[in-house]
């Protein structure tokens, strides 16, 4: 497997220096001379459970004011006098974590035409007042901010189902992994989210500045004497918590589920959630990786040649690798006149994995597409910080010259290894009404 | 073959060749990923034209989106296979007015961008593989016709424009689509993918000479000769508006509110139309941005949530602006927008916003460069559309109050504003 001068090259590459805040807290620093965008990212992680829609709700309220710029506009409009800064707060799940990140993307202050400009100094004062300089009344959260974000997340959450093929992917996770953590949607849900009041939500920011697991990672063009002095101004006096490690709890479905629902539009929407149970998984992780890249991942792989080449049942298919939750996700856009047989081939493709039926050729070309594609986060700085947490939320270490060393090693014996402990949990499929099919002309 | 250097600097080269091809490379040192985009100035809505016979054509839509297809599956080679053994992704998108083909990868990329412009430049097709495409494409326009988001955006267009082509969907419709012939898909090959017609654009860490030695090489093998400017027709097209309003019905919890803007074309291209673009940008930022009077009032009153944005789309001969965004009441939230947009109107904006506006572009301009798929796009579209992203800078620094007031004023025409919902 010709990785070697791929790996020579990643090697050379930097890597995120760790140092540790005043407030016990890691910051990681990738100092990368060719960005001309400096970013700063603030994780809050915590498990995913029952207080969801909390952490979902708060960085929204968190965004609508500080006690110096209390309204969004004026925060907003800070950040545009800051040279177009950005600042953004996601919610997202990443395997049965749930974390909150804010972050702050700042023009690299050698690229402004004024020399003496203070834009970090100014952004980080912004993101300071954000994270723990909230715009409050009587001592917690504005009543009104919090009934405004809370109505904002109630039908963000609810036009999920606007998006068709968002929507199935929901409903097949919450079928496939019902009683589970993963089936908590990363913006909670409307029922909960009714229930909370601003002096709850209060509490619960306290409580997360205290309890959560925090990190910083800062990104780009900019050395530590630049950055690191100005981050001790955030600093909520915590208490050091080691990694929080998430055993996922795997099982196998004997039966394989399948779920039919019936909606108004015109293509039907397939979902497949496939579980791993192998001990060990993360020694099996490249083996899982590339199963999932041979079976569906872009137009060499063996569902896209038998879906779309040769029986034009889907213009798209592909796989979805979730390495945190152990499941890949196969989706397809098809006719529901064609479902028995897409899932016949969908069937099929999988049991010719079982039996090793793989090529050097596609082995290869999906190595290849991996290995490019962890290569190209490298370019964005967010690939880069996305690569190194997803490391730490699976408790392993490995540079990027690592990770790919293990990914050349894989042979087609590992991969059929694999798809033995490859199961068929779920089959979901939205279909369009009976009638309503997109077929007629 | 012939090479012009038009413009060298450190990370910037512009070329042309002796056969018409526009050559751009934006050199940026110390990435992996290299990216390139091939494109021809062909879209949806080049309908009616001459063609390389000097015969006018008046084609069914959705030909520029089926010759996409096609090119890449014709009979004698799978594109996407070949360039995953190279170990390079190929996309293709087809827009209103043009057509680009991208490749990126870390490796192999002289050889990858060989093969586009052969794969591009010695197409063939068959009707074989034309039935087989016509089944894809049905299956994603009916993907699209899902999409409440494109449905609402079609619904504005056909509000805005009574004959103008933009108006179309890009990819046809399944019918349009059926009366497409091998002779239709030869004749608009033919007429343009010719180089004069077409740009390839390549950023990363490239060495120059030797890209440009390997374009060069690689045209000087073809029969492909400089052919004059394509005359392309268009129907005359009133200021006014078709209809003020349409309601659809799709399945949505939240109705989607989108609200379209017409203007009057500008019937020029280059720094002038630059200038167009950018002011009208700034207009609708200062007016229904994140930081504006306006989209605060709506998002205090629960009218809007983050999703609602804004985007301006202008050619030589049509411009229109598209607003929209989730919205509990369409109606309210529509009078409200009124009496914002009047209020704007007769103030006019100051010297605060326009410092703003430009302290936010200066940053932008920076971190724009940090993501290629998006530089590339920018820097390709608006070539397409007869205008140099490399000018951008330059204009905004010297606009003036002045310039946005006037602008601000010739623009909020009331009765060339359009509003389409999608209702449950």
């Amino acid at each position: 497997m010709k990785g070697d001068a791929c790996i020579k090259h990643v090697r050379k590459m930097n890597t995120f220096v760790k140092y540790i805040s005043l407030d016990s807290y890691p910051i990681y620093l990738l100092h990368e001379s060719k960005f001309k965008t400096v970013r700063i990212m603030c994780f809050f992680r915590r498990k995913l459970d029952e207080k969801a829609t909390l952490a979902a709700l708060l960085p929204r309220v968190l965004m609508r004011g500080t006690n110096q710029l209390t309204r969004k506009a004026y925060i907003e409009q800070a950040l545009e006098n800051n040279y177009g800064s950005r600042l953004k707060a996601t919610t997202r799940k990443i395997g049965e974590e749930h974390i909150i990140e804010f972050s702050l993307n700042m023009p690299c202050r050698k690229y402004l035409t004024n020399p003496n400009n203070d834009v970090y100094s100014e952004g980080i004062n912004i993101l300071k007042q954000i994270l723990i300089q909230p715009f409050t009344r009587d001592g917690v959260f504005d009543k009104a901010y919090v009934e405004q974000e809370k109505a904002v997340l109630s039908r963000e959450i609810r036009s999920v189902y606007n998006n068709k093929r968002e929507w199935a992917l929901k409903r097949c996770i919450e079928i496939s992994c019902e009683g589970e953590p993963f089936e908590i949607s990363a913006l909670g849900n409307i029922e909960q989210l009714e229930k909370i009041d601003n002096k709850q939500l209060y509490n619960f920011y306290q409580y997360l500045l205290q309890e959560s697991y925090f990190s910083i990672y800062i990104i780009g063009n900019i050395e530590k004497e630049e950055i690191i002095p100005q981050l001790h101004k955030i600093c909520f006096k915590r208490k050091y918590h080691p990694n929080t490690f998430n055993n996922n709890a795997f099982r196998k479905r004997y039966n394989t589920k399948e779920v039919i629902e019936y909606d108004d539009i015109k293509q039907g929407k397939l979902f497949v959630c496939l579980r791993c149970n192998i001990e060990g998984f993360v020694n099996s992780l490249s083996s899982f990786l590339v199963y999932s890249s041979i079976l569906g991942s872009g137009s060499t792989s063996k569902l896209f040649n038998v879906l779309r080449k040769k029986y034009s049942l889907a213009y798209h298919v592909a796989t979805y690798a979730d390495e945190h939750k152990r499941i890949i996700l196969i989706e397809a856009g098809i006719d529901p006149s064609n479902y028995s047989k897409t899932v016949m081939l969908i069937k099929e493709a999988m049991n010719s994995m079982k039996n090793g039926n793989i090529t050097e050729g596609e082995l290869r070309v999906s190595v290849v597409k991996l290995i490019n594609s962890l290569r190209y986060a490298q370019d964005f700085g967010l690939g880069s910080v996305y690569f190194h947490l997803g490391q730490v939320l699976l408790d392993i270490e490995l540079s990027l010259a690592q990770f790919i060393e293990r990914l050349c090693q894989v042979s087609i014996a590992d991969i059929a290894e694999m798809a033995q402990n490859i199961s068929l949990d779920t089959i979901y499929f939205l279909s369009p009404k009976e009638g309503y099919s997109g077929s007629s002309h | 073959m012939g090479l012009v250097i038009e413009c060298s600097s450190e990370f910037n080269y512009n070329a042309q060749l002796a056969n018409g091809l526009k050559i751009i490379i934006h050199k940026q040192t110390g990435y992996q990923k290299k990216h390139a985009i091939f494109a021809t100035r062909y879209g949806s809505i080049d309908n009616d034209f001459i063609d390389f016979n000097h015969t006018r054509q008046r084609l069914p839509s959705g030909i520029a989106h089926f010759l996409e297809h096609n090119i890449l599956a014709n009979p004698n080679r799978d594109a996407y296979s070949e360039f995953s053994a190279l170990g390079v992704a190929l996309k293709a998108y087809t827009s209103h007015y043009m057509t680009s083909y991208h490749i990126s990868g870390t490796r192999n990329f002289d050889k990858a961008v060989n093969k586009l412009l052969d794969i591009v430049q010695y197409s063939c097709f068959d009707n074989e593989c034309i039935n087989k495409q016509q089944r894809i494409i049905e299956q994603e326009l009916h993907m699209c016709e899902d999409s409440a988001e494109w449905v609402l955006e079609k619904n504005i267009l056909s509000n805005l424009y009574h004959s103008h082509p933009i108006k179309n969907g890009i990819g046809g419709t399944v019918k349009s689509v059926q009366k497409i012939s091998i002779d239709m898909l030869y004749l608009c090959y033919q007429t343009f993918y010719q180089p004069s017609n077409m740009i390839l654009y390549l950023i990363g860490d490239i060495d120059v000479n030797q890209f440009l030695d390997l374009i060069v090489g690689n045209q000087a093998k073809k029969d492909l000769a400089y052919t004059p400017k394509i005359t392309r027709y268009f129907p005359t097209e009133p200021l006014e508006i078709v209809e003020s309003k349409k309601i659809s019905e799709m399945p949505v919890v939240l109705p989607l509110y989108s609200l379209g803007i017409k203007c009057k074309p500008l019937e020029v291209d280059g720094d002038k139309l630059l200038k167009h673009e950018i002011l009208t940008n700034v207009i609708n930022y200062l007016i229904f941005g994140k930081s504006s009077e306006l989209f605060n009032e709506l998002y205090e009153n629960g009218l809007i949530l983050d999703d609602f944005g804004m985007g301006y789309f202008c050619n030589f001969n049509y411009g229109y602006s598209l607003i929209k965004g989730s919205t509990v009441n369409p109606n309210e939230l529509h009078q409200r927008v009124v009496v914002g947009l009047d209020k704007v109107k007769r103030k006019g904006f100051t010297d605060t916003d326009l410092t703003r506006v430009k302290r936010m572009t200066e940053g932008w301009l920076i971190t724009c460069y940090d993501n290629f798929y998006k530089i590339a796009e920018k820097v390709v579209s608006y070539y397409m559309k007869g205008m140099y992203f490399e000018n951008y800078s330059e204009i905004v620094k010297n606009i003036t109050l002045s310039d946005i007031n006037k602008r601000l004023y010739e623009y909020l025409i009331f009765d060339r504003i359009a509003i389409s919902t999608i209702n449950s």
